[in-house]
């Protein structure tokens, strides 16, 4: 465990922000947990990616029993999806023991900018969409696109740390035919089990410091445990659009930081 | 069908539960400044947590073994192994 109580309290306010904020703007807080630990608290990036894997895991577990409870998430789906993304996760995480800093954190910047984007796209589709209360029927289709769309979002995963939710739920959504509900409560069911064949990796390799994983993954299940209460009271646009400029001011942080030689 | 998902969802609600449980007492100790117990606390928390999604697909054959879907029975030894591969893999490289 850390030695300070401050940098404990710190880290889980860190967890509580990213789990909050995810629960809220329905992404996995992970993404901005990578960055805000290896830019302000100066953790090793590989390190800082084995913690936002666990983190990935607990959003993931602590949200997606409600969803199964209410029968959102289509099990099956996500299973035979969970085939492509561990394997990519597996792999990747391996690849990632063996990539320098530099690559990953260049890497993380394109997916940080890549995530702004598409969160864009679904802010500006949420103005006046109405909340989807009831799931249409429907029959899923052209499982080979998203068993690819899995693997890559499984290869993030395990590379960069992240869920990989933002390329999974648009695949389902648009060419798979599965309503947008059901194809986000899938993927959240999925990215625990992904996350966690990566993660196992990273434990393994050492790049999972327990006392930092710790206090920020308590963090994290505080976060989106509040969250997701608030989340049918506050307006997705204001979440999303407060979601999207963390995401461009950390990626640019992690531009700067890059050009300056700042990462640990 | 819908009825025996409710094994996979109590084994990820029961998973949460216990990590946070853990995860929490780690941060009180380490505020507390006992660290060592903390440790324990922390470790623990997480090891819990590695495990559910493990757990969670273990049920799902289970589950889909109790509703006799060969197919999805199938599914689940396959990511099971791959998985288990995975965390052997990382016990190798401890």
């Amino acid at each position: 465990m850390i030695d300070s109580p401050t940098m404990i309290l710190l880290l889980a306010a860190v967890g509580f922000a990213a789990g909050g904020f995810g629960a809220l703007a329905g992404v996995g807080g992970g993404i901005i947990i990578t960055p805000l630990l290896a830019i302000y608290f100066g953790v090793p990036l590989h390190q800082a990616i084995g913690v936002s894997l666990v983190s990935v895991i607990a959003t993931s577990t602590a949200t997606s029993s409600v969803h199964v409870e209410k029968h959102v998430t289509n099990i099956r789906l996500g299973m035979i999806l969970e085939l492509a993304t561990t394997t990519g996760a597996a792999t990747a995480a391996i690849i990632a023991g063996y990539m320098n800093k530099r690559a990953l954190a260049m890497l993380f910047v394109v997916f940080l900018l890549y995530s702004a984007s598409s969160l864009v796209k679904r802010a500006w589709g949420s103005r006046k969409e109405a909340l989807q209360t009831d799931i249409p029927s429907y029959e899923v289709k052209n499982y080979p696109i998203g068993l690819a769309a899995s693997l890559g979002a499984g290869a993030f995963s395990g590379l960069l740390g992240v869920g990989g939710g933002v390329i999974k739920v648009p695949v389902m959504y648009m060419f798979m035919g599965v309503p947008l509900r059901v194809a986000t409560a899938t993927s959240n069911f999925t990215i625990g089990v992904t996350a966690a064949t990566g993660a196992y990796i990273y434990y393994g390799r050492g790049d999972v410091n327990v006392g930092i994983a710790g206090a920020v993954v308590a963090g994290v299940f505080a976060g989106s445990l509040l969250g997701a209460r608030l989340a049918p009271k506050v307006r997705a646009i204001y979440v999303l659009s407060l979601f999207i400029a963390i995401t461009l001011v950390l990626a640019g942080q992690m531009i700067y930081k890059l050009m300056t030689g700042g990462l640990a | 069908m819908k009825h025996s998902e409710h094994l996979v969802a109590i084994t990820l609600k029961y998973g949460a539960y216990l990590s946070f449980a853990l995860l929490l007492a780690a941060v009180v100790l380490g505020v507390l400044g006992l660290q060592q117990f903390a440790g324990y606390a922390a470790t623990a928390g997480i090891l819990v947590l590695l495990a559910t999604p493990m757990l969670r697909i273990i049920a799902a054959l289970v589950m889909y073994a109790g509703l006799k879907d060969r197919k999805m029975v199938l599914v689940s030894a396959a990511l099971l192994v791959i998985v288990v591969t995975a965390s052997v893999l990382g016990v190798k490289m401890h």
